[in-house]
């Protein structure tokens, strides 16, 4: 990799995720994985794992596909697994020299996925440190079956199992914060991501999760303008925003060590991520001013424990 | 009780509205459930409606936890609940069987999807042989195939007391057209057509002290002795036929004098019997057999049927490769009439399909 990061030059690239898929428009899981997979460099082959997600029913319509390496679906919950036996054959293979040249494993799947379903396969794939980066691309909810909630799905949400009414106003619980209990599996490069501005951090934490020996995990915020109820065309704003309120920091752990990787200029206030969001729109109905307090009491909570930790 | 649906009504819904509807008519309490096309608008539904009537929801982890759920608040007296499709139908095995061991009265909603795996979200007939026997037991478990809106209300408020009353894990098994299509039914309050609904009742937990007011319950999914297990297998086993009688449901169309007969289920029974009514009219005597439970299976009354008939044939019919056909061939063992099948696994049958197919075989 060159030492200086250049959109320019690595969208030049051949392109490893290609256009025509069937995601939404202003949906950021394209937009993560195009951004991953071109971290990887140019000479290596890949392993794509894909649990069954919106990902999967839309960049793999068989028999067309959107990427130009080697894919696997799996089913949902063993995503990790697979490629953990994918990875295990490849250094089985290599070991008696029938396989050459270097093949990474990436792992995709949702927050369905990844938080839930497929929480006992990632953990144990971690543990048991298999050479894969496992992307996790959070769209907070189970947007393939209609917009459940998930673990993932923050406080307050409107999902269509934690719906606005009588009995509820959204998601009772809290987010689930997944990338710090990867971290606590003391795996060599944890990090957490969002589709911001060139795509630096994205790309560069891309690059150095693949290429890291041992098993990485990347959490990547990923909007989804049906389930999150946005105009596509806001899909860059959203992320920005979600980035400059803290509601989604991007940071890394490194062998233990923890790295802010941004700190917005102005740590902007929780409301301006949720107002233009639908699934909060409750939230700013008069009397419902203590979500907003509970939101933005929950962001301040995190940001400064994540400032502790990273020393920043 | 609050009246959920009051005066009789017409209605024109889709399945998993309609089976959310036959929950809260059932006296149901709370619904676990885990996102998995195509059932996910039973939860929809559900979550929507109950707040209005003091019910509950909750959403799990997978399957595996939606399925355990059920089991640990039907322990605690609970009438609860859960549906599934395809690989969640697979994963929900492992709490099913301990339903079936612990003789819980868990009742479930399949709505069949392609497979195997990931399959289709779509259609299929293929979770015959998973519902009835799957898990690592006998298979002591009541399966009813739906094959109308109308059916899919029914047997949700029948399902429930059927497994409060017997205590063997029971299902309604419905399929991904049923799932999303609309259709007229009548919904009702249960008492306004003579049915009880079974109040549900603490397995654990009980009134009094173990030793001096009570004996112990003993709900169990391990022994430690060959022969105990063996015990409570058979006990199983007995228990389960001396009610096969009174819980196995069928129906036939047309079966007098029949030369063919069609054995089918769910919707595609529908098929089959518009196919005999053509046939019909074509002068051509054909019949249909419906079991709408798979398990216990009408094997006496399917025997009756033949005997009573002038049956040269019978065809077998279903969307899947067989799965309905290994049973019948095994409940009517000792037959000799030829079997003719027509299978399409994962896709749906339509009459033309089935009077096709009569034509080229009498």
């Amino acid at each position: 990799m060159s030492t200086v990061y250049n959109l320019k030059r690595e969208v030049e690239k051949p392109v490893r995720f290609t256009g025509g898929h069937r995601l939404c428009a202003g949906c950021g899981a394209g937009v993560i994985v195009a951004g991953v997979l071109r971290a990887l460099d140019q000479e290596d082959r890949a392993v794509v794992v894909n649990a069954t997600s919106c990902l999967e029913v839309s960049t793999f319509m068989y028999p067309y596909t959107a990427y130009m390496d080697s894919y696997i679906h799996s089913a949902f919950e063993n995503s990790a697994a697979t490629c953990s036996g994918v990875e295990a054959a490849y250094n089985a293979l290599k070991r008696r020299g029938k396989v050459e040249g270097t093949v990474k494993f990436i792992t995709f799947a949702g927050d369905g996925g990844t938080y839930d379903i497929g929480f006992q396969s990632l953990s144990g794939a971690m543990e048991r440190g298999h050479d894969m980066v496992y992307v996790c691309y959070d769209n907070e909810a189970y947007m393939n079956t209609g917009i459940q909630r998930s673990s993932s799905t923050p406080q307050y949400a409107r999902t269509t199992t934690s719906p606005i009414g009588s009995a509820g106003q959204g998601k009772k619980q809290i987010k689930k914060d997944l990338t710090e209990i990867l971290v606590a599996h003391d795996i060599p490069y944890a990090a957490q991501t969002a589709p911001i501005g060139n795509f630096r951090d994205l790309h560069t934490k891309s690059h150095k999760a693949i290429y890291t020996a041992g098993p990485c995990f990347l959490n990547i915020l990923s909007p989804c303008p049906r389930g999150w109820d946005y105009p596509m065309a806001k899909l860059a704003e959203i992320t920005q925003l979600a980035v400059d309120t803290c509601v989604w920091p991007l940071y890394e752990v490194e062998e233990g060590v923890w790295r802010l990787s941004y700190i917005p200029k102005k740590k902007r206030p929780v409301e301006d991520f949720l107002r233009p969001q639908g699934r909060f729109r409750h939230m700013f109905k008069p009397g419902n001013e203590w979500m907003l307090e509970a939101a933005q009491a929950f962001v301040d909570q995190k940001w400064e424990r994540l400032l502790e930790r990273t020393g920043a | 009780m609050q009246k959920v649906i009051g005066e009789t009504k017409k209605a024109f819904l889709t399945g998993n509205e309609a089976i959310a509807w036959g929950c809260l008519a059932a006296e149901a309490d709370m619904m676990f459930g885990y996102p998995i096309t195509p059932q996910n608008e039973i939860m929809h539904y559900w979550t929507r409606l109950a707040p209005k009537y003091g019910k509950e929801f909750l959403q799990t982890e997978d399957e595996i936890s939606a399925g355990f759920t059920v089991c640990g608040a039907i322990q605690s007296g609970i009438k609860a609940f859960t549906a599934t499709a395809g690989p969640g139908n697979v994963l929900m095995q492992e709490p099913f069987g301990m339903a079936e061991g612990m003789r819980l009265p868990f009742f479930a909603i399949i709505q069949q999807r392609g497979g195997p795996s990931s399959g289709t979200v779509i259609y299929s007939q293929q979770e015959v042989s998973l519902t009835c026997y799957g898990g690592n037991g006998e298979g002591h478990r009541i399966v009813y195939s739906t094959a109308t809106h109308q059916e899919l209300y029914d047997y949700t408020i029948k399902g429930f007391n059927t497994a409060w009353k017997y205590r063997f894990p029971t299902y309604l098994l419905g399929d991904g057209y049923q799932a999303k299509m609309r259709e007229p039914l009548e919904m009702y309050e249960p008492s306004e057509r003579g049915i009880d609904i079974i109040k549900p009742y603490p397995l654990l937990g009980l009134e009094g002290h173990i030793g001096t007011d009570r004996e112990p319950q003993h709900l169990r999914n391990i022994y430690s002795m060959e022969e105990e297990l063996y015990d409570v297998v058979l006990k199983n086993d007995a228990d389960y036929n001396s009610v096969r009688q009174e819980i196995t449901e069928y129906s036939e169309f047309n079966c007098e004098n029949a030369e063919v007969i069609i054995i089918s289920h769910g919707v595609v029974s529908r098929a089959a019997e518009d196919a005999v009514k053509v046939l019909r009219a074509q002068g051509i005597k054909a019949g249909s057999f419906r079991p709408i439970t798979l398990r216990p299976f009408p094997r006496e009354q399917l025997l009756a049927v033949l005997e009573k008939s002038n049956a040269k044939k019978l065809l077998i019919t279903e969307s899947a490769l067989g799965q309905l056909e290994r049973i019948v061939k095994y409940e009517i063992y000792g037959q000799t009439l030829p079997i003719e099948t027509l299978f399409m696994p994962g896709v749906g049958i339509i009459d033309y399909d089935i009077i096709q197919k009569i034509k080229s075989i009498i």
